[in-house]
């Protein structure tokens, strides 16, 4: 059984413990934007964070930091590349908000950016429109060990189900090369999801793809600021759509069909992936002087 | 231009000169004695009348006489007397004659009339009201037009002992205002930008400037040119531009209004002439005994502390001197010289009493102290060196313009100038040495007063929560005013406003007791951001008040005032409540309660800046409808609102943290440091 079959087969077992959810992708022009975010705020509410860490100011803009994680010969991204309707990613996600109006009073950073500092460490399996994932919660420097010595931390040292980190675990010994940094992704996140958690929908904004750089588990926290020039951005917005029911709200498809949105295999790991390769090889190419 | 030309009008217009003796007076045709002028006609009794007549006898000149009464003779001189009237003369209208032995002149006519006191203490308060007011519009014009540039190289060079006495000068010279020149140089010493001894020095030459400068203005121009100076000033303000000419324009109507002040206040004390009881209080102080010395001085000391500098008590002693000739040269000079120790009281109280400040407030009473006994004790000294450099007798009468004795005020200033720049030269030498020993030994006794201070920290905490239950109230008028337009509600807001800065200012003044532990520093930060919230309300007042103007200027006679439409003035009224909340936080975390928490104010933080941003954008989006200046004034509240949650989410970031040490259980008073 190779590694990933085998990876695959958990994948497979846990899905019978999760509840099947599809996933499809849109992406949106610029000017489109504004009028979609009222036809959401219309129809759903707004959905912040509630939990460990969670951030109590209102009318927070929250920006999230992806940080994909591939071997040297970026395995997983070729193979994302070659089927991107069935794949898997590892990434770890720090969510972070962003209060603009508190920026006139403050005198540090932390008086107007609310992070915890606490990373998602997940595995996100994907398969035509269904999507799986298995999660844990926990500190970079944790993450990092975890990493380097694939050794999975203690259930005390992480927020999540044991199982999620098994999962996780057996992903990180079935690898045969080391798993590292390979890319990272900042966008801002609006969130709207239904009360009976049936629908979620999210868009995605202000895509930036970076390199990742050797410091980036040592910092405190992943701001945008703080990870270098982009080596690309995406200008239309992802809009993801996460429902459990069999077909969209009517409101909904209806609302994409008069824009003329179509389902697309759009992946932020294959944008980000390829963003940097290219800028990697652009910078190679560069005769040195 | 239209300023010198104003002047240049004046000056070549016809004076009403004072009437010359007729040809006539001294070849009189009849050979007889005869009235032909009295002014005033109608005098008040006890007051000084001018008698012009005509004299064709030889002899002695005349003496003159009211009806039966003999009156005092004040001045002789050809063709005219000087008498007073006695203080018990009838009133109505009664024969005045000139006499020489058994030759009498025919009866002049005059009404001795009663005195107007309304008239005499309209004049003697707005006079003096007049003058200082005109001396704050002097310092307030020089310090504007003063540059920062410009402080700083008199800062510089205040290092040595001549700039540091000119910097004094031209301060005092700017400010008129001896807690005001207290108040800098203590900041400066403060905050080690100036050594004590440097301000000791600058603080004798402020003392001569605020002397000088006021009269050498008033040597330039009389009093009753006041008038002239205060139009010209008048015409510059109307076309001034910048900062700086508007500087020059209110230093022109400063100076005007404060000869208009002089000039009003003269006859003010007029009635000091005839007054039973007014004479008896001014004689009791006219001896040369130690006691009548003392007092005088005392009164001096008294009235420059009030007055808050020596001009003003220069300016009032010269007026009552030159007026009523009550107080001679000597006794007058005595007066003044209180001045010295008087305003130096009042440096001193500004002083802030940190550990440099206290030093320089001894040494400023100490040299207040000194001036003033200088000038007590070479009484005598001074006179006579001013009778020697000045023309004319300090006590000649010759009534013009209501005074008396129109050389008294020269002689009196340059004894009074010349006994304080002798002092100052004899203590400038010792005064840098005497500083040092002194703040060495202040230094010390600091050491030992740790738990006196830390008492001094736990009053200045309950002082600010007094001052922002005080902000809070005035928060509620605000939001009152605005829908309301209350007048009254604006006046109790101003006052209540106008003490609660007056507190935090002291408070500011006061020590910030050393070592300053974390909790220590914090705590004088949080004075300051209640200074700046203070403004902010301040400001906020000021809006709320406009929001009713612009709804009374935009009433309709139908329909009455416009409404604030009701989405509008919701907004106003989350403002309030929310910045009620942040005020409720502050005060009970600094009244002892627990430190406030950060994430509530951030978020009240979040929502006030989410209301006045969602009112701009309502009022944005309305497209023109409605009252332009309704809108605008409504804007400007919210924004004021806003300002004022800034200065309150500051106070919560001080407040998150402990504020002061409490006093250790074991009453050692040792300052807890906190943890960062």
């Amino acid at each position: 059984m190779t590694l990933e079959a085998a990876a695959s087969a958990r994948l497979t077992a846990d899905q019978a413990m999760t509840a099947d959810r599809s996933e499809q992708a849109f992406l949106v022009p610029r000017w489109e934007w504004p009028g979609l975010v009222q036809h959401f705020n219309e129809r759903l509410p707004p959905h912040d964070y509630r939990g460990d860490g969670e951030n109590p100011l209102p009318s927070p803009q929250h920006f999230v930091t992806t940080v994909y994680f591939d071997t040297p010969t970026r395995r997983l991204l070729h193979a994302a590349l070659d089927d991107g309707r069935d794949n898997v990613k590892l990434r770890a996600k720090e969510y972070y908000d962003v209060h603009p109006s508190l920026a006139e009073l403050a005198t540090r950073v932390e008086d107007v950016v609310h992070a915890p500092g606490r990373l998602w460490f997940e595995l996100k399996h994907r398969s035509g429109v269904r999507t799986q994932k298995y999660r844990v919660r926990l500190s970079k420097s944790e993450l990092w060990r975890w990493l380097s010595q694939r050794g999975a931390p203690e259930p005390a040292h992480y927020a999540g189900r044991e199982a999620d980190a098994r999962v996780l675990q057996e992903f990180l010994e079935a690898e045969a090369e080391p798993l590292r940094p390979s890319s990272v992704v900042n966008y801002q996140r609006c969130s709207w999801q239904s009360d009976d958690g049936e629908l979620r929908i999210t868009l995605d904004t202000n895509l930036a793809f970076f390199a990742p750089s050797p410091d980036l588990f040592q910092r405190r926290s992943l701001l945008r600021e703080a990870l270098g020039a982009a080596c690309a951005r995406e200008t239309r917005a992802l809009l993801e759509v996460k429902h459990r029911g069999a077909a969209l709200p009517t409101w909904l498809s209806a609302r994409l069909t008069t824009l003329g949105l179509e389902p697309s295999d759009y992946s932020k790991f294959v944008s980000s992936g390829s963003a940097v390769e290219a800028h990697a090889a652009a910078a190679a190419s560069k005769p040195h002087v | 231009m239209l300023g010198a030309a104003l002047i240049g009008i004046y000056f070549r217009l016809p004076v009403d000169e004072e009437q010359t003796e007729p040809d006539s007076v001294s070849a009189a045709p009849d050979e007889k004695l005869e009235i032909f002028e009295v002014r005033p006609q109608d005098p008040t009794r006890g007051s000084a009348v001018v008698i012009r007549f005509q004299d064709g006898t030889a002899g002695p000149a005349p003496g003159a006489a009211l009806g039966r009464t003999t009156l005092d003779v004040l001045e002789r001189a050809p063709g005219r007397l000087v008498v007073r009237l006695p203080s018990s003369a009838a009133l109505g209208h009664q024969k005045l004659r000139i006499f020489k032995g058994e030759v009498r002149s025919k009866p002049y006519d005059v009404a001795v009339r009663s005195v107007d006191w309304r008239r005499r203490f309209r004049n003697l308060v707005g006079g003096i009201a007049l003058v200082l007011f005109g001396l704050h519009c002097l310092g307030r014009a020089a310090s504007k037009a003063t540059g920062l540039d410009q402080a700083l190289q008199f800062r510089k060079l205040s290092g040595r002992r001549g700039p540091a006495l000119l910097f004094g000068g031209a301060l005092g010279a700017v400010t008129q205002s001896a807690p005001s020149v207290g108040g800098l140089l203590g900041a400066l010493v403060g905050s080690n930008v100036m050594t004590v001894g440097a301000a000791a020095v600058a603080l004798l030459g402020a003392h001569l400037g605020a002397v000088a400068a006021p009269w050498a203005l008033a040597s330039l121009l009389s009093p009753s040119e006041g008038l002239l100076a205060v139009a010209t000033g008048t015409l510059w303000l109307g076309f001034a531009s910048d900062r700086r000419s508007r500087a020059i324009a209110n230093a022109l109507l400063g100076g005007g209004l404060m000869l208009f002040g002089l000039h009003v206040l003269r006859p003010g004390f007029e009635p000091l002439l005839s007054e039973p009881w007014l004479l008896g209080w001014f004689d009791a102080l006219r001896g040369e005994g130690a006691p009548a010395m003392l007092g005088r001085i005392a009164l001096g000391v008294g009235l420059a502390f009030v007055l808050q500098g020596p001009t003003p008590v220069l300016l009032l002693v010269v007026s009552l001197a030159e007026t009523t000739g009550f107080w001679d040269f000597r006794a007058s000079l005595s007066v003044v010289g209180g001045a010295a120790l008087g305003s130096a009281l009042g440096s001193a109280l500004a002083i802030s009493r940190s550990a440099n400040g206290r030093g320089l407030g001894i040494l400023t009473l100490g040299l207040g102290g000194w001036l003033t006994l200088v000038t007590s004790v070479g009484l005598s000294w001074w006179c006579r060196a001013s009778d020697a450099l000045v023309s004319g007798v300090p006590l000649e009468t010759r009534w013009a313009a209501r005074v008396l004795y129109p050389n008294l005020g020269q002689h009196l200033a340059l004894a009074f100038g010349l006994s304080q720049l002798a002092a100052v030269l004899l203590a400038l030498p010792f005064l840098p040495r005497l500083a040092e020993r002194l703040q060495r030994r202040l230094r010390e006794r600091q050491q030992q007063g740790a738990r006196r201070r830390l008492a001094d920290a736990a009053v200045q905490r309950r002082l600010i929560c007094e001052a922002l239950a005080e902000q809070e109230q005035v928060l509620t008028w605000c939001a009152l005013i605005a829908p309301s337009g209350s007048l009254s509600l604006a006046g109790r807001a101003e006052r209540a406003l106008v003490a609660t800065r007056r507190e935090l200012e002291s408070a500011l003044t006061r020590p910030v007791p050393a070592p300053a532990a974390a909790g220590l520093d914090r705590l004088h930060a949080v004075l300051l951001c209640s200074l700046q919230l203070q403004s902010a309300l301040e400001a906020t007042l000021r809006h709320a008040e406009r929001l009713a103007e612009a709804r009374l200027a935009e009433a309709d006679p139908n329909l009455g005032f416009p409404d604030l439409p009701e989405a509008r003035a919701g907004v106003l009224r989350t403002l309030h409540e929310l910045l009620r909340d942040a005020f409720a936080a502050s005060i009970e975390s600094l009244s002892g309660g627990d430190a406030q928490s950060l994430e509530d104010a951030r978020a009240r933080e979040i929502r006030v800046n989410a209301a006045e941003a969602g009112l701009r954008t309502d009022v944005s989006s309305a497209g023109g409808r409605g009252s332009v200046r309704l809108d605008l004034a409504l804007l400007e509240v919210a924004a004021a609102y806003e300002s004022v949650g800034n200065q309150l989410y500051r106070l919560a970031q001080l407040c998150s943290e402990p504020l002061l040490p409490e006093p250790q259980p074991d009453g050692t008073g040792r300052i807890a440091t906190t943890a960062a």
